[in-house]
């Protein structure tokens, strides 16, 4: 088995995937002056177009529930934040990349993301945005195994189907590391907010004195009630058991489960069940 | 419906939702059946994936009620003795349920 601290260099060291737009280190540099406004960034990223389509598209995926499409960069930036749409000019070569990863995944990614968006509104969290954005991201790195890590990918799929595993308990298994924390390491490397990548890092593993524990919490249990309602499919066939540290961090009851599902339910089209 | 890259579309194919630019005017609404000349004017357009009611003849049979709560059934196994996760697949069973009536 690889070693953990190789398997992260590995990750770093990816370099098939499709590379980050110049326009990011133009951005990074105009980060960098205090005096830049979020309407500079917004119309720097808007120069790229091929780049502001693919954002537009994602934005308007439906992945946060926004009714009215949002149709200029600027217009986003307002809505959702700089964080979200910084991490989505990163992530959307990706993203591109996620339908045709894993069939299902996408869907399942949207739904989670929407869920995360419900959870993280009905506990008056602040930014649910950011944290729907890392629901959309949280098995991104199945997607950087799936293009860049073939063998590895190939043997915890065999190991999936053969034991009826969970991805991320055949993934520790081959790799001894996760999509969760190939997710993370790439997500770092960009240097994307903690607080979407924490999240991110953590979803399978919750622990009530990490940092952004709420935020992980949220996408731990908008995974699994995504996965036991069929919406899309994350790679395996089994549900994760929901960490009651998770739960008793957000203070939520079975009943508070039951109506957050129900708004889920009525939220996502029948589509997306797999 | 699915969603398939603008290279697997074909004359034919008819829109199962509008496309739109990324500015969010309507380029073809959604019923608009496919012609070649469409295909190219999307592709020159810099469309990369579109909606159709296309139906795969590889795909499956769409699943019934039945098998929806076998999938459900296979998804819980062995957390019978887990309180909360068996509130939350009786929940999910609900929604399958709920929608077979409407179906109904």
């Amino acid at each position: 088995m690889t070693e953990r601290s190789d398997m992260r260099r590995i990750v770093e060291k990816i370099t098939s995937l499709p590379t980050l737009p110049g326009i990011i280190t133009h951005l990074t540099h105009l980060l960098e002056n205090p005096n830049t406004t979020a309407a500079e960034v917004g119309k720097e990223i808007a120069k790229d177009q091929v780049l502001s389509a693919k954002v537009l598209k994602l934005v308007n995926s439906g992945f946060y529930g926004f009714s009215q499409p949002i149709t200029t960069i600027p217009h986003a930036m307002v809505l959702l934040g700089f964080n979200v749409v910084k991490t989505l000019v990163f992530t959307t070569s990706v993203l591109d990349m996620m339908s045709q990863s894993i069939a299902g995944l996408w869907e399942h990614s949207l739904a989670c993301a929407r869920t995360c968006g419900i959870i993280a509104k009905r506990l008056d969290l602040p930014d649910p945005e950011e944290i729907s954005v890392a629901g959309l991201l949280h098995d991104l790195g199945k997607v950087v195994l799936q293009q860049n890590l073939k063998e590895e990918f190939e043997k915890v799929v065999s190991l999936v189907r053969q034991r009826d595993m969970l991805f991320y308990e055949a993934e520790n298994q081959v790799m001894g590391v996760t999509h969760a924390n190939i997710g993370g390491w790439l997500l770092d490397k960009w240097q994307l907010p903690a607080q979407i990548v924490e999240p991110i890092t953590h979803h399978h593993a919750f622990h009530p004195v990490r940092s952004n524990a709420d935020r992980t919490a949220v996408v731990h249990l908008a995974d699994i009630l995504v996965r036991a309602e069929g919406f899309g499919f994350g790679g395996d066939r089994r549900v994760p058991v929901v960490s009651p540290e998770a739960l008793g961090f957000l203070q939520l009851s079975v009943e508070d489960i039951r109506e957050i599902m129900d708004a889920v339910n009525d939220q996502l089209s029948d589509v997306m069940r797999m | 419906m699915r969603v398939i890259l603008l290279d697997q579309a074909k004359p034919g194919d008819q829109l199962a939702a509008p496309v739109t630019n990324d500015k969010g005017m309507l380029i073809l609404p959604k019923g608009a059946r496919l012609t070649m000349g469409m295909l190219d004017s999307l592709r020159r357009r810099g469309v990369t994936e579109v909606t159709v009611e296309r139906d795969d003849p590889n795909a499956p049979p769409p699943k019934t009620t039945e098998e929806f709560l076998a999938d459900l059934d296979a998804r819980f196994e062995g957390l019978e003795s887990n309180a909360v996760m068996m509130s939350i697949k009786s929940f999910a069973r609900g929604h399958i349920l709920a929608r077979d009536e409407t179906k109904a």
